[in-house]
Parts: C-alpha cells; structure tokens; sequence
C-alpha cells in the first residue's frame, strides 16, 4: 500500500517543485514557452497514455480533439466574448460532447479498424478547419485574445503557472483513474474483453468513458496551446501533431505514470536545442519513435518505474528480475 | 409438498453456429445447494451451454431464467451482481495485473461505477477499495495463495491461476457458480484440494454448475448429471443413474472406455 | 452522356490510384497483418525520385522509371528490415508494428523534405499530357496509361495468387504463418516479399501519377489514408476486394466533386467511409468474399 502511494506521489512531488522553480532557472520568454510546452504536451501525453497504454484503444485522432477544444476556446472568446474560465470550461464541454458522440459508435470497432477509424475522424476536422474560412480562419487561423483573469492582463509568468496548474491537476486525475477501480477494469478490458465483461465490468461504457476522458485531456491541451501560442491554425489537427503524440508517448513510455512528463521535455526540447535543426524534425521524430519502439520498448518513464518499483518492493531484488519477463504493453 | 423454485433453469436452450446445431433444446435445473455436472464428449455443447448461461453468447432459441427472471435481456456484465459468476475451460487471468488485483476485479460490480461519480465520492472509493482488498485476501487465504498476492498473474502455474480465478468468482458472493472443466490439467494433490474446496463452498450453501471430463471427479462431487451428445441432452440423475443408463454407456462411456483401451 | 464518361474517365484515373495503394495495402496486411503506414509515402518516393532521376540527371524515361522502382523496392526492403522485422522478433503487437511503419512514413517524409524541398515539383511524364478524342471524351494517353497499368498489375496479381506455387505458399502465410513455416514455407521471406512487392507498386503508381498530381513530400500520407478507405471499402480479406473499393472511391469522389462542391468532396467523402466503417466493418465485400473461399 504505501509502496503504491509512494510511488504515486514522489514522482508528483518532484514535477511540482520542478514546476514551481522552473521560472527562476529560466531565462527570456523563450525558454519560459518551452517550458510551457513541455506541460502542454504533458497533458496531451496523459491524456493517450489513459486511453492506450492503459485501456488498450488506438486512437489516432487526439489531435481533432487538441483541435476543437482549442479553436472552441478561441470562439467562444470571439464571438461570444467569454471569460477565460468560461471559454476553458466550454472548450473542455464540448469536446467531451464530441468525444461522445463519436466514441460510442467508432469504439464498437477494435485494433487497426478503430486506429483507422479514429484517424479519418480527424481528417475530416482537419478539412473544415481548413476549409470552412469564414468560421475558422482556414489555413492562417484565429488569433486569441490575451490572456486575463477576472480583470487583471496574465503576464507570461502568470500564464506560465496556469498552464502548470493545467498539467498538475491532469497529473492527479491521471493517478486517481490509474490507482483505482477504474484503471484495474481499463486494464482488464485492455487485456481480455470477454473475461472482464465476465466479471462484472460494463466495456462498452469503460471504453466510452476513457475515450470521453482522453478526449478532455486533449482539449485542456489544445487550448494551453492556443494560450501559449496566442493562436489556432489547422496544424493543431494536422498529422504532425499525432506524429509528436505517438513520439512523445513512446519515447516517455505507454502506461508509465511520469512517462508523458519525459516524453513531453524530450520531444519539446530536442528539436530546440538542436538549433537549426528545425529541418530535420520530421526525421528525427521518426527515427527516435522507432528507436526506441525497438531498443526501449517501455521508454524512459518506463524503465526508470520499473528499476524504482523493484527496490520499493522487494529490496532483494528477487521480484524485478523476474519481472523482466513479463509480456510487454501494447 | 412444494418444492422452492430452482435457482436455475434451462428451458428448451438452443444455440447454432451457421448449419451446426452446438445445442439443440437442451433442458434441466438446479436447485439452490446442489451441485450438478455436465458431461458428455468433446464437441458435445458444454462450453457453449456455459456461454449460453453467462451470456457471452446469445440464445438461439429457449429460455435461461435464473432466481425467478428471465436472463435473456441481462448483458453478461450485469450477470455476477445478479450472482451468477463463472471460470473458463483455459485459465482466462489478467496476466500482467498482480494476484490480488485480479480477485479484486471480481468484485468490480461493488464498487460504485463510473468515473464522474468515483471522482465526486472519492473518499468513499479510496474506503472501498481499500475494504475489497481486504476481501480479496480473504479469499485468496480461503484458496491457499495469500503469500502470492503481488505478483503478476501470469506468474503463477497453472494450477494455482485456476484456484486465483475461482477466488476471483467467488468475491462477488455469487449464488450460483459455473466452472468450465475445473480440474483440467491439475495433478493429484490439487485435485483434491479443489475437491475440497467445492465442498466446503457448498457446505456454505453455494450452488455449483460444473462441466468435467474426469469422471472420478465428477460422480464424487455431484448430486446430479446431465449428459449431452450432439448438443441434445440425452440423460440426467444421479451418479448412480447415469452409471448405469444404457445410453450414456452407448454414447460416452462407451467411448471413454475404447478411447482407454488402446 | 458525354459528361458521364468524363466523370468515369476521371475517377476511374484516381481510383486506379487508390485501388493500387490499397491493393499493396491488403497484400501486406494478408502477409504480415500489419497495416503499412508508409505504403502512401512509396508512392511519394515513386514520383519524387523520377523528378531526380529523369529531370535532374536527365536519364530517359527507359532507364529512369527503372532506376525509380530499384529505389523503392530498396527502400521496401529496409522497412521490412530495419522495422518490420524486429518489431516481431521482439514480440511487439501488431497495432505497436503500425506505430512503426507510421515511424518509417515519417522517416521517408523527414528524407525526401531534406533532398526536395517543401515545393511542389513538376513530375516528367512517361505519356503524353496531349489530349485524345475518342468517342467524344477527352483523355490524355498518361491517364490511359495509369489505368492500364492497373488492370495489368492486377492480372498479374491475380496469376501470380492463384496460379502460381508461389501464390499458394503467400496465401497459406496469411492464414497462419505458424502452420505454413511447419510445412516448410519460409514466412519471413514471404513478407519481405510482399513489402518489396508493395513498394515496388507504390512507386510504379508514383511515376505515372505524379505527372497528373505534381510531386509532393507530404503526399504520401492522404494516399495512405484513400489506400485504407479502398481496403475499408472492400474489406481486408483481400487485394482484389481492395482494388474494387479503390475504384469505387475515385467513382464517388468524381461524383461528389461533380454534382456537388468540390471544396468539401474530401470531407463528405471520408465521413461517408466512416459511416460505413462503423456500419459495416467487414467492408461491403466482406462477406462476399469469405463466402466465395
Ligand atoms: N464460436 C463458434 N463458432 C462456430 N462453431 C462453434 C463455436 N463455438 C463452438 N463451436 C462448435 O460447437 C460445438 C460445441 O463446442 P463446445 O466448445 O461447446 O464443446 P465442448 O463440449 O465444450 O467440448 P470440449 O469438451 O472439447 O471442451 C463444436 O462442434 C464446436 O466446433
Ligand atoms: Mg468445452
């Protein structure tokens, strides 16, 4: 029990004072957006690391949902002229309705079909935010206005904590769902949908839910993105964007509780540091998902738990190396 | 003088696959404290009379009713709070779930459901929980394997991930439990170890629904058999009666006995 | 009439397209059961490195579509290689070898960004873009030639199947690659086979489509994604069922675009393919193919 606490919440701990500090060691407003990025991303992570490195459902049309949410957030503002919180909140909303309304019917496919699937769903965002000008801008998007809260203009730094707050509440939705019931039955439903309806647990709804979920974390990500960037385009729904998803999730690791952290620092920080580079991105990408699907199946969140997990355990040791066996995740 | 309704009864249930009839309007009871077993060849029906029952499969035809109602409409889901739970012919763990989690997942329809609503009654899910876990080593202690708690499932041999997934029937409380050829691959010792434990599972007044193929087992545990061929039912009684039904004899001891000889 | 044969005329040119991605698509899939997210990108590398081959280093046609087909079935052949195959050694699941070839599509995509550019580059055609007259319908002989090539490779796919030992041993893979490596069949070869064969494909299509298109990086991936509506459409269990629903596509899109708005064929076109994924996922010859085996 305090094993699992434990591991729960240190890695919680350390990403919260990383988060607080962070500002300090940071210098320029440039730095200060990459580190914003990294949480954007983060949750993004969190969000498909619910939905496939635990419950076992490709989708590859998170990004329609990163999409939505964030030219939501910016109508909302536009033409209605919400709030922040409210345009947030709205965003979020439907999103959720959204992610409903199509998650019930593409989830009764499974594997490749549901893959499939959920990418022509967000082909089709992706064509009327292209398309449909008048409403979402087309090809150069919509401006957000700047970012106030109850009156007061955010600052950068401001902005900086409200999309950490995003990031560590996402972070504590993520450890409730994973630590109780509800992640035991995703995994259940992940690994044998026949035993698991067996048992009690309803998959159709289980699956909806988590779809719903993800759909969420997505929008919340979308829209710290439009925040940060000051904008919406179509590259939010565009294939790059799953391209830096599946990057990020597998390089951090699929099912791992800090993995999206990781994945996120690395995949957002790498193209920057290698300056000049920007270029050479798409390969980079590529190369480094199928590295690592090959050479660190469980990436690196991953494997830090799993070297971790055996010394809170078992300090002998015994039980991690047998673990070393067991089948990999998805 | 009355008799209590049975807690199952089998109407008439028949399932096709395409042309093949798996079971052709196959009938019989169980009452509330009995243990009864279904034999018959392999190929007979007795998974798919067990699907049929669980509902993992539909109906073709027939009725299921079970204390009193019709089962046609319950989805399988709903089955192990109705108390009705099952195991599988092969062993069918969450393999990479720890032991405990995976009896723990037995009990899945006692806690409260749903994300939005766990989310808003979070302490009650955290107490909960921790009171399922409580449980599940309660059976788990009742099958021999608390020491095994938290490890993978999968780690575990055959034998004992068998006695993992009757534990993991057993937390829900069913009323009635089904076992798809429980015994299968076990050796001796934990043979009679699963004898034991039916019988003490009955003695509790669980009632037992059990398909096998050894016949040992089998004669020693029930109170009566049911016999398929072909998907129909071609006998039931007692141990004693189906030992000595000339049909049985003709169509599955018969075998058995040449299937022994060479 | 005459409109009707245009319209024929064209979808039937970029339903050759599809039906090809798709047809390589359900070859993979029947060899290795696994969707090959590079597939579209072959036909990319097809269009672009005629442009290298035959515009850059002026070769003729005769040797540069050649040149172009050793190129893919190379690039082919790596994917099998360096990603499909250990993925399976180290018993990764077939959705984690999708993210794979999803890798291997970027990869390709990062590649040609380096050495073509983000613009769109004129492809040199093998045919004449000079328009013929028959029957009143105006055609040109590069669009002929794309739906020739169609109905011979399909021929050719179909001897090669059903006719040939080599057939059957490619079949019996893609029912169980267990049972077939017992009788003696080498599985692992027949699956490079299909990913050199596929590739070989994707780029034979890029040559003679890239002059009707225009060559361009980022084509691959809206290939890929038409190549998967056409395996939809049909149904996985086979290349022929793919081919139909690749035809059947480039017939609708013409259509959508004819009698509706052009600007929102793709959009109606991909949400009336979802509808009929969720509806029917075994595809609309689904089941009329597993009835004819
Ligand atoms: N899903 C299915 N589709 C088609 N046929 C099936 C299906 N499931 C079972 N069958 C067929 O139904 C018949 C009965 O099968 P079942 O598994 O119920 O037999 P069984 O009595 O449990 O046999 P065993 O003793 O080998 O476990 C068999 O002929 C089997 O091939
Ligand atoms: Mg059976």
């Amino acid at each position: 029990m305090s094993s699992t606490t434990l591991r729960n919440w240190l890695p919680a701990t350390v990403i919260l004072m990383i988060g607080a500090v962070l500002p300090w060691l940071l210098q320029g407003n440039f730095q200060l957006r990459i580190a914003m990025l990294t949480w954007v991303f983060a949750i993004f992570g969190m969000g498909f690391n619910l939905l496939y490195g635990i419950a076992g459902q490709l989708s590859l049309g998170q990004q329609a949902f990163f999409a939505i949410g964030a030219y939501t957030f910016a109508l909302l503002q536009i033409h209605f002229a919400l709030s922040l919180p409210l345009a947030l909140l709205g965003g979020i909303v439907v999103c959720a309705v959204v992610g409903l309304v199509i998650g019930l019917p593409v989830l009764r496919l499974r594997t490749h079909y549901l893959a499939m699937a959920t990418l022509m769903f967000a082909m089709i965002v992706h064509d009327v935010a292209l398309r449909w000008t008048d409403f979402t801008g087309g090809t150069s998007g919509l401006r957000v206005p700047p970012p106030s809260l109850f009156g007061a203009r955010l600052e950068r730094i401001d902005l900086y904590y409200l999309v950490f707050g995003l990031a560590a509440a996402a972070y504590c939705l993520q450890i409730f769902i994973k630590s109780t019931h509800l992640g035991r039955a995703l995994e259940a439903v992940k690994t044998d949908e026949t035993a698991a309806s067996s048992v009690g647990i309803d998959v159709t709804r289980y699956k909806v839910s988590i779809f719903v979920v993800a759909a969420m974390f997505a929008a919340v990500a979308g829209i710290a993105y439009a925040l940060v960037s000051r904008g919406v385009d179509p590259s939010y729904s565009g294939i790059g964007m799953v391209v830096n998803l599946l990057t990020l999730s597998v390089v951090g690791g699929l099912g791992s509780r800090i993995g999206p952290f990781i994945g996120a620092a690395i995949v957002i920080i790498a193209p920057q540091i290698l300056a000049g580079l920007q270029e050479y991105q798409t390969l980079i990408y590529g190369v480094g998902l199928l590295v690592f699907m090959i050479f660190l199946p469980r990436g690196i969140g991953g494997s830090i738990e799993r070297s971790a997990e055996g010394s809170f355990d078992d300090p002998k040791g015994e039980k991690s190396a047998r673990r070393i066996s067991r089948a990999e995740t998805p | 003088m009355t008799t209590p309704p049975p807690l199952l009864s089998i109407r008439e249930v028949s399932k096709r696959f395409g042309g093949l009839s798996a079971v052709d309007a196959v009938s019989f009871e169980v009452h509330s404290g009995e243990i009864v077993g279904v034999i018959g060849p392999n190929g007979a029906g007795k998974s798919t009379l067990f699907n049929l029952v669980s509902g993992l499969a539909p109906l073709t035809g027939g009725d299921v009713i079970f204390g009193g109602n019709d089962m046609t409409l319950v989805p399988p889901h709903e089955r192990s709070a109705i108390g009705m739970t099952r195991t599988f012919q092969i062993v069918r763990l969450f393999g990479h779930l720890s032991v405990i989690e995976n009896v723990m997942l037995g009990g899945h329809c006692r806690t409260t459901q749903g994300f939005a609503s766990s989310l808003l009654r979070l302490p009650k899910v955290l107490i909960d929980d921790r009171k399922l876990r409580h449980l599940a080593m309660h059976w788990l202690n009742f099958v021999g394997l608390s020491k095994r708690a938290d490890e993978p499932a999968s780690h575990l041999p055959h034998g004992q991930q068998r006695m993992v997934e009757i534990a993991r029937a057993m937390i829900s409380g069913p009323k009635l439990l089904l076992l798809d050829e429980p015994a299968a691959g076990l050796n001796g010792a934990e043979t009679t170890n699963l004898l034991n434990i039916l019988r003490q599972l009955n003695d509790r007044g669980l009632s037992i629904l059990l398909v096998e193929h050894d016949m040992k087992f089998i004669m020693g545990i029930c109170d009566r058999i049911v016999v398929l061929d072909h998907g129909t039912g071609i006998a039931q009684g007692t141990p004693q009666e189906i030992r000595q039904n000339p049909a049985v004899i003709e169509a599955y001891l018969g075998k058995r006995n040449g299937d022994a000889a060479h | 009439m005459q409109t009707f044969g245009i319209l024929i005329l064209s979808g039937l040119t970029n339903g050759s397209v599809y039906a090809l991605v798709g047809l390589s698509l359900a070859m993979t899939y029947g060899a290795s059961r696994v969707i090959n997210f590079a597939q579209g990108e072959f036909v990319m590398l097809g269009a672009l490195s005629t442009v290298l081959f035959v515009t850059t280093f002026s070769l003729p046609m005769v040797v540069g579509i050649p040149m172009v087909l050793i190129v893919c079935a190379t690039v082919g052949f790596l994917v099998e290689r360096l990603a499909y195959r250990p993925l399976v050694r180290r018993g990764s699941q077939p959705l984690t070898i999708m993210i794979g070839t999803l890798a291997c599509a970027s990869i390709m995509t990062g590649t040609a960004l380096l050495i073509w550019g983000p613009n769109q580059l004129f492809v040199p055609n093998a045919f004449s873009l000079e328009g013929v007259t028959i029957a009143g319908i105006t055609s040109t002989p590069q669009q002929l030639a794309i739906i020739a090539t169609f109905a011979f490779l399909m021929a050719l796919i179909w001897f090669m199947l059903y006719r040939t030992t080599f057939g059957l041993t490619i079949r019996a893979v893609g029912i169980d690659p267990a049972v077939a490596t017992l009788m003696g069949i080498r599985a692992e070869t027949i699956i490079a086979f299909s990913f050199v064969f596929s590739a070989i494909v994707g780029g034979l299509t890029g040559g003679l489509v890239g002059p009707l298109l225009g060559g361009h990086v980022s084509m691959g991936i809206m290939l890929t994604i038409k190549g998967f509506m056409a395996v939809i459409l049909g149904g996985m269990g086979s290349p022929f069922a793919a081919a139909a629903g690749g035809i059947a596509i480039g017939l609708l899109e013409a259509t959508v675009a004819f009698y509706g708005n052009s600007f929102y064929a793709e959009p109606i076109i991909f949400g009336l393919i979802l509808m009929m994924l969720i509806i029917r996922p075994t595809g609309l010859l689904g089941e009329w193919e597993a009835n004819r085996k």
